[in-house]
């Protein structure tokens, strides 16, 4: 090559060569990682508000459970290690959203594992997981401890004794540790009729004896323990005045079992008894709005589940707005079934994913026996993704048919 | 974002014009030495038609070819050749070039004549003249524009285009020829109208431009058959295919060109080039190029010698501010980086922008799956599904994800979180499946 007149200051220059393009924008997979984060800290303030501490150590105990397995999984394999990206974290808050408050912490940090591990790490690490990772970690919690899993206390918020909220917590604790009785104790303590008294017992004994099997039978077992659990809180009710708030069923237990209805407001705030992160609604939605403003979910997602849902719920002549905003639906839509990695990457993907998630929810609401289906509609649509992705492929531009 | 026309997809990368769109085109005083480059643009490589020794008069033809698909190159100063040898293109390879001592006398060749008034000229001589004046497309891909200007017969031309989008990040060239020599581009487009046949033309421009669009506005108000199409900010607004959908709101087919949906797009500069050569005769033997970027001491827009060396253009500059870390001949979203500063500008280079440190990451994270890359393609293909299947092997799958309709614009790469390697991987499927389809025709 011929000399050229050398500019002055070229002499230490290093040139780096390399493909276009030059230039990148600044979000990163831990920028929205930390984006998502940002986006539960409503849901998990209202958390906070209607369990109070509780709700906090819930969370943390979870997403550090999380955070470590991946840090001694990745260890142990030699990979590098990718605990800062924020998505550990992420799914150890998803995970304790969709715990009962009372859950003992030994449970959630097994649900913590097996998220991590099951969830997420067999099948490679982030990116790779065919699952919601917490959603699978919450599927095997309610399969293991189906009591534990449905035994809800009502927001401190909403008992005579509020102010005591340490005692009332501490109180919650205490029962929900002995989780295959409590339901049964509970009932006791409401001196309910005999009759919902046997129907508590056989139904804890039976999901005692189903503790140990396997996720396929779990279904039936939780609607036994759900209805353990309303009839407890039937009693519950009853003696509501004379102690506290340790057992109390979901609106939509409420209304599927007992056929009674939760007002609105109540649900929209979230002052009602449910898993952690799901009971207000307006705290989600503020969170999701957000999401959807910074582009890290997208809003075809929670529309078409959400709208679905309605839809149906008109069909059959139900209360849509209950349908959306009892139970898990909300926290589902806008922050599990937009998992980036387990749902579909192309537009029409995610209609579809979001309204198939919309139909198998009210499937499970309306005929199956268990009151609630977020996770499981989810988690099915998850693994229907490979197969929608396949089917959605969009027309590019000037696409011409191949046999046209 | 603004209003006006567009695309679907694409990428809003921050332009960083303000480093240069306001300052005028200056003329660089013509370097010592010249090397052009007998390869151009795209299609046949010229053979030289001087050998050393020989002297050589300014808008001399000193490179042609009898391939269809050519333009010939010219002596961008008068001198003496100082070698005929390879030198590396700004694209990285080597192709033969020519080096010109030049002597300072800027001795015009005698063939240099005006080609008179547009109105008498016909379409044939006007297509003649273009080739003659070695025009090439100027917007960076290069394509000689006789040949645009050529179709077969059965092709019925209706509109031309011109590109005035210059959607490259940086880039300024195509907006200050608008401002500064609107009345050229008017010719150059009424001359490339003249040489279709047709009497429809549109320039679009993007928002960012409103000197620009008013200059324009100004200059083709006598004109009834050029109008001026303001469009959105977007990026790649300036790819060919993605700029006649926005203007016309017809979608080119695949494996199509523009030219057979009755549509020719042709850059602002070429359009200047075009009426600058029928005005004074003289070929295509300069062009302005935007220096910028925070690595050189004064980015501005500048009309330099074809040869130019870029140590020479970026010495205009001021040379470097700081130490450089990457030289880009073209915008920082679809340049080529450079390693040897003295490889020359060619007709197709607008600009050369200086990074001082990567704005790139070099370590791709996992895909998350998040569909960034989905929505900013303005082809509308699924990258991540092609690169998975590029990258492992599987080349028939990723071009039933339509691998060969990428545009190369890069947008993919751009908005990755995880900073995957997608174009760039895109590339290297396309290369293959190119190869293994060579192989099979021989
Ligand atoms: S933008 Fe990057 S991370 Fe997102 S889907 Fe595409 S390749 Fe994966
Ligand atoms: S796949 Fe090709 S056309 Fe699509 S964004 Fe990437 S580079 Fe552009």
């Amino acid at each position: 090559m011929q000399d050229s007149a050398m500019l002055p200051d070229l002499t230490d220059a290093r040139l780096v060569i390399s493909s276009a393009p030059h230039i990148s924008d600044q979000e990163s997979v831990s920028s929205i990682m930390y984006g998502v984060i940002i986006a539960m800290l409503p849901a998990l303030g209202a958390s906070m508000y209607f369990f109070r501490t509780r709700a906090l150590w819930l969370v943390i105990v979870t997403a550090c459970a999380c955070v470590l397995t991946e840090y001694v999984f990745q260890k142990l394999r030699g990979k590098p290690v990718t605990i800062y990206d924020g998505s550990a974290v992420v799914t150890g808050m998803l995970l304790a959203f969709n715990l009962p408050p009372t859950l003992p912490m030994w449970m959630a940090v097994v649900g913590g594992i097996v998220a991590m591990t099951l969830g997420k790490h067999v099948f490679g690490g982030l990116g790779s997981n065919p699952f919601n990772p917490a959603l699978v970690g919450r599927a095997f919690l309610a399969a293991a401890f189906p009591t534990a899993m449905t035994s809800w206390m009502s927001p401190v918020t909403n008992t005579a004794m509020a102010t005591a909220t340490s005692a009332a917590t501490a109180a919650a604790t205490t029962a929900a540790t002995s989780a295959a009785t409590s339901a049964a104790t509970a009932a006791a303590t409401s001196a309910a009729t005999s009759a919902a008294t046997a129907a508590a017992t056989s139904a804890a004994t039976s999901a005692a004896t189903a503790a140990a099997t396997s996720a396929a039978t779990s279904a039936a077992t939780s609607a036994a323990t759900s209805m353990a659990t309303s009839a407890a809180t039937l009693g519950g009710i009853s003696a509501a005045t004379a102690v506290d708030t340790i057992s109390m069923a979901t609106p939509l237990a409420l209304m599927k079992v007992e056929g009674v209805a939760t007002s609105y407001w109540q649900l929209f705030l979230g002052n009602v008894s449910g898993c952690l992160g799901e009971t207000s609604a307006l705290a989600i939605l503020i969170g999701g709005i957000y999401l959807i403003y910074k582009n890290y979910i997208d809003w075809r997602i929670p529309v078409g589940y959400l709208g679905t849902v309605g839809l149906l719920s008109l069909l059959m002549g139900q209360d849509p707005v209950f349908h959306w905003l009892a139970g898990g639906l909300m926290l589902g839509a806008f922050f599990m079934a937009t998992d980036m990695v387990t749902t579909p990457i192309t537009r029409k993907g995610r209609w579809a994913f979001g309204i198939g998630a919309g139909i198998i929810l009210m499937v499970i609401r309306l005929w199956g026996a268990y009151p609630e289906g977020v996770t499981f509609s989810i988690l099915l649509m998850n693994g229907f993704t490979p197969l929608i992705e396949r089917f959605t492929r969009p027309r590019w531009y000037g696409e011409v048919e191949a046999n046209a | 974002m603004g209003k006006g026309k567009t695309f679907k997809g694409g990428i809003h990368p921050p332009g960083h014009k303000e480093l240069t769109n306001s300052k005028s085109i200056r003329r660089m005083s013509p370097p010592e030495e010249v090397v052009v480059l007998m390869q151009q643009h795209i299609g046949a490589a010229c053979q030289p038609l001087v050998k050393r020794r020989d002297v050589v008069n300014k808008g001399q033809k000193i490179g042609d070819s009898d391939g269809a698909i050519s333009a010939p190159v010219h002596a961008s100063v008068s001198g003496v050749v100082k070698a005929v040898e390879s030198w590396v293109h700004p694209n990285g390879y080597k192709v033969q070039a020519v080096v010109i001592e030049n002597d300072g006398e800027e001795r015009l060749d005698p063939d240099i004549v005006p080609a008179g008034d547009l109105e008498s000229l016909d379409k044939g001589t006007i297509v003649d003249l273009i080739r003659e004046a070695g025009i090439v497309g100027l917007g960076g891909a290069a394509f000689p524009t006789h040949v645009k200007l050529s179709p077969p017969p059965h092709k019925k031309i209706h509109t031309l285009i011109i590109n005035g989008c210059e959607c490259e990040p940086y880039l300024t060239c195509d907006h200050r020829v608008m401002v500064e020599q609107p009345e050229k581009v008017v010719y150059g487009t009424r001359a490339l109208l003249r040489a279709l046949g047709i009497n429809k033309a549109f320039i679009g421009i993007e928002a960012n431009k409103p000197d620009a669009i008013t200059a324009m506005e100004k200059a083709t108000a006598p004109y009834a058959d050029i109008q001026v199409v303001p469009l959105q900010i977007k990026y790649p607004q300036g790819a060919e295919k993605q700029l006649v959908t926005a203007i016309t709101g017809q979608v080119v087919p695949e494996g199509c060109l523009p030219m057979d949906c009755g549509i020719v797009v042709n850059n602002v500069g070429t359009a200047a080039a075009v009426a600058a050569s029928l005005k004074t005769g003289m070929p295509l033997i300069e062009r302005v190029i935007t220096v910028s970027g925070e690595g050189v001491k004064e980015p501005q827009n500048l009309l330099v010698p074809v040869g130019a060396k870029l140590s020479d253009v970026l010495q205009v500059s001021q040379g470097f501010n700081g130490t450089p870390r990457k030289v880009i001949m073209g915008g920082p979203m679809t340049g080529v980086t450079q390693f040897d500063l003295s490889v020359p500008v060619v007709k197709g280079t607008p600009g050369i922008v200086v990074f001082n440190d990567l704005k790139t990451a070099t370590k791709p994270e996992a895909c998350i799956r998040c569909g960034r890359c989905v929505d900013a393609c303005p082809a509308f293909l699924v990258p991540v599904n092609i690169v998975q299947y590029v990258d492992g092997g599987q080349l028939d799958a990723a071009v039933e994800w339509g691998l060969l309709n990428c545009i190369e614009c890069g947008s993919c790469s751009y908005v990755c979180p995880a900073n995957r390697f997608l174009v760039q991987s895109i590339l290297l499927g396309k290369q293959e499946v190119q190869a293994a389809r060579n192989k099979q025709t021989s």
